[in-house]
């Protein structure tokens, strides 16, 4: 038999032992499908599907609805050493959804019920594939919001947001997804289900929610979930402030931070992504701008927004209005820039989310800035911000956009720019990746990111829990 | 299809690369979950047949038939704020599936019945000879969507526009084209529109009234487009009758809760979103809810014709109809032919009434 046809044979058997399972109408070998779901928004992906090119397309789809069906899926899988890649909306830029080895791609999006909502405790049982958008939707209909608005709230899923410690915009009011979640319904890779207990807070050993937060699908799939929600805010205010340099907007944001005022969303531009952003508005040039948005009880907003004028004024800001904090509000999902690069025929993009502590953090930007400029070459362009803060410190945002020489060269040139970004980073303390995750793009890292003795110990917890290796292999650099 | 290509390759390649923002408002992809049925992912496989590295084939055309161009994914789509807009080269990729004969099954239907009796739905009718207004009224157009999915709609509309302001003339055509222009059938869609209007060309002046928000958009936005110039004014009845909302009649009052259900192609194809409102807050005692999605971003209620897959279909029309029904109404008011039609196919009894015929029973 030739590869095709045992690849065919295989399908059939396949095709047999899911229908099983899942109802026929849910289980797809069509060629059309596949190639679909070969890709997520991994920019080298995305042109590679462009071009026609499957390497990453899974041997089947698979749409369960229920917890139930995902782990008969999951048991099947792993008693035949199948791969099995857990995939939500398909958002992720790191290539976290990617079918490296072919195997089982199972969309969870079908699971999308809203299963509980506690008005008293303001929590909210949710299957894990439901969207963004329409649990906003569900959720503002009956007065309350998750308060997590990525930039691909209407394009990815809650699961997605689990498996890759996601964060929106408006975190520093809201959390991130580690302190959004309280509990979630796993199914582990041999097919067994774990329900972690819906608590604000417990001593029971160590946290198995933070096993699974982050994990990506490889150590199992995260089916329901409950996440904190919040009344729908009564008044939000937005101010923004021009610096004469990044360091100096820093420097205002910490002071902010550290009197304990919490705006729902702080966002610092260098001099050059003010200009990519807000030229239309007519800024000065050559100026970082700063802006926050608060919102919540309208005292508590008030109290903010008198905080934070007098330390910008105290630092020689100049005060520019609400105007840049509303355009960007209504610009703040849009992606267009970067799929404008990659849609180009050489032309490669992408956004590299660092974190590093204050003291840390404007040389961080500095030296990834300076190394980044130097990998991208003649005609390339870095730019970066800020845009989510903790009492220690805060992320920051690389973006890149460059042309490489031909089609053959782009993945060459996105990995050195890559190379030098994270050496730069992580040369002064920080993080390779602040809620985008590892996936496939940045596994390579790992090791230096977690040392030789972590990155052992989360080899040997991925081996005590898949020891097939069958859950979503190749992320993490797993 | 290289010249395809050329016409809509910037368009298709912003598309094709895009981080899908229209996802959850994309309706086939919130009921089957199924992301190949994302814009973006239709728009690639049409890049890679027009490039010559995919197959034409019937698996292919099927899905350019999903993805209902109802306009709800333009209110989150990125390419679409800078001008590159989706629907354009959908349909033309719809055609050219038509022309390779590789439409699905649905599609053909449609064309026959078209071929068979000039309107979408293949009744062969005896249509009335035109009749012109008063002198100031209206023209009330309507086509087969009206006379066969809601020909108690048509009865009200007129019982109401005569109670408004002088007698409405009337204009029966077989089809405004629109369907037929959404699946590719451009043809049978330009012959539609050229007989549609040359019988409102031979009527004395007076704005066109109509019930049907799809044949309203067609005259309003496409006929123009297509060289079919009206040089008269085009209303949806809400419209119109919220503009004279002071000569209505009185009405009794109804102890109901109701709910009303925004028409794709009234809210956001023409932005008609409170006229039908402003009517119904008329009605003394009624609680009119919203749903969960209302206006410019309600989520759809269907399909119109021609559709690949009527259990997709309907589970589209069952998630809307739950929607609605969530709100605690005791009955769904919408004011198309197609919406009213949509939900009472799955509503198992709930009531589901037009505008107009609403109106008129609450008098």
């Amino acid at each position: 038999m030739s590869h095709s046809d045992n690849r065919a044979a295989a399908s059939a058997n396949l095709l047999q032992e899911l229908t099983t399972i899942l109802s026929p109408e849910r289980v797809s070998f069509d060629h059309l499908d596949l190639l679909a779901y070969a890709r997520d928004a991994f920019p080298l992906a995305i042109k590679d599907v462009a071009l026609g090119d499957t390497t990453y397309r899974p041997d089947v789809v698979v749409w369960p609805e229920t917890t139930e069906e995902v782990s008969a899926v999951v048991e099947f899988a792993s008693r035949l050493g199948i791969p099995v890649v857990p995939y939500g909306g398909g958002s992720g830029i790191v290539g976290g959804a990617l079918s490296v080895m072919g195997g089982i791609l199972v969309d969870l999006k079908k699971m999308n019920s809203v299963v509980a909502l506690d008005a008293v405790s303001l929590t909210v049982t949710v299957q894990s594939g439901i969207l963004g958008g329409v649990l906003e939707e569900v959720l503002n209909a009956r007065g309350y919001t998750a308060g997590h608005y990525p930039q691909s709230l209407y394009s990815s899923t809650v699961g997605g947001w689990i498996a890759h410690r996601g964060i929106g915009t408006f975190s520093t009011k809201y959390g991130k997804m580690d302190d959004i979640v309280l509990s979630m319904e796993v199914v582990r890779p041999d097919g067994r289900v774990i329900t972690t207990r819906s608590v604000p807070q417990s001593a029971a050993g160590p946290d198995l929610n933070r096993l699974f937060l982050g994990a990506e699908g490889t150590l199992g799939i995260v089916t329901t979930a409950t996440l904190k929600i919040h009344p729908l805010p009564e008044a939000r205010v937005h101010t923004s402030f021009a610096f004469d340099s990044f360091a100096e907007g820093l420097e205002c944001v910490r002071r902010v931070i550290h009197r304990d005022l919490r705006p729902a969303v702080i966002r610092l531009y260098d001099a050059v992504e003010t200009q990519a952003q807000f030229g239309t508005l007519g800024l000065p040039e050559g100026q970082a701008v700063l802006l926050f948005v608060a919102e919540g009880y309208r005292d508590l907003v008030e109290v903010t927004e008198r905080g934070i004028r007098e330390i910008a004024a105290s630092l020689g800001a100049r005060e520019l209005g609400s105007v840049v904090g509303e355009y960007w509000l209504s610009h703040r999902f849009s992606t267009a820039a970067l799929c404008r690069t990659l849609s180009k025929p050489f032309g490669v993009a992408d956004a590299l989310e660092v974190a590093n502590v204050y003291s840390r953090l404007a040389d961080t930007y500095a030296h990834m800035k300076n190394a980044m400029e130097a990998a991208a070459g003649p005609g390339g362009i870095v730019y970066g911000h800020c845009s989510h803060f903790y009492h220690s410190g805060g992320n920051l945002y690389m973006i890149f956009h460059a042309e490489a020489d031909s089609a053959e060269a782009v993945a060459d040139r996105y990995y050195r720019i890559l190379d030098a970004a994270f050496t730069a980073c992580m040369a002064l303390g920080g993080t390779l990746t602040h809620h985008h995750g590892v996936g496939l793009g940045k596994g390579r890292w790992m090791p230096q990111e977690l040392g030789d003795g972590g990155f052992d110990l989360l080899q040997r917890i991925k081996r005590a829990l898949d020891p097939a290796g069958i859950m979503n292999p190749g992320k993490l650099g797993l | 299809m290289g010249e395809f290509l050329n016409m809509y390759g910037e368009a298709l390649a912003r598309c094709a690369f895009c981080h899908d923002q229209c996802m959850s408002a994309t309706p086939e992809v919130v009921v089957t979950g199924d992301q190949s049925l994302v814009v973006s992912r239709v728009a690639n496989l049409i890049r890679l047949a027009g490039g010559g590295q995919l197959q034409w084939s019937p698996e292919l055309a099927r899905r350019l038939f999903f993805g209902l161009t109802d306009e709800l994914q333009f209110q989150y789509c990125l390419a679409a704020k800078e001008g590159h807009h989706f629907e354009p080269f959908l349909r033309a990729a719809r055609e050219e599936a038509v022309r390779r004969q590789l439409a699905p099954t649905s599609v053909l239907a449609v064309a026959e019945h078209v071929r068979l009796s000039g309107n979408i739905f293949g009744r062969r009718e005896e249509l009335a000879l035109p009749v012109g207004p008063a002198p100031g009224g209206p023209i009330l157009v309507h086509d087969a969507a009206t006379r066969v999915l809601t020909p108690g709609a048509l009865a009200a509309a007129r019982d109401l526009l005569g109670a408004v302001g002088p007698a409405p003339g009337e204009l029966a055509v077989p089809s405004c084209g629109f369907v037929e222009f959404d699946l590719g059938l451009t043809h049978q869609a330009h012959a539609a529109a050229s007989q549609a209007h040359a019988a409102l060309a031979g009527l004395p002046d007076g704005p066109v009234v109509t019930t049907d928000p799809v044949l309203a958009l067609a005259l309003r936005k496409f006929y123009p487009q297509w060289g079919f110039v009206l040089n008269r004014p085009v209303l949806h009845i809400s419209e119109y009758l919220a503009q004279r909302a002071e000569a209505l009649p009185g009405f009794r009052p109804q102890a109901v809760t109701s709910v009303y259900h925004d028409p794709a192609a009234l809210a956001r194809g023409l932005g008609v979103v409170a006229p039908p409102r402003t009517l119904l807050a008329r009605i003394p005692g009624m609680h009119l809810a919203e749903p969960i999605t209302s206006g410019i971003r309600a989520r759809g209620d269907g399909p119109l014709m021609g559709y690949p897959d009527e259990f997709v279909a309907a589970a589209i029309t069952r998630a809307r109809l739950a929607e609605l029904r969530t709100t605690g109404a005791a009955v769904i008011i919408t004011c198309s032919p197609y919406s009213v039609a949509n939900l009472s196919g799955v509503s198992d009894g709930f009531p589901v009434i037009d505008l107009t015929e609403f109106l008129c029973q609450a008098r």
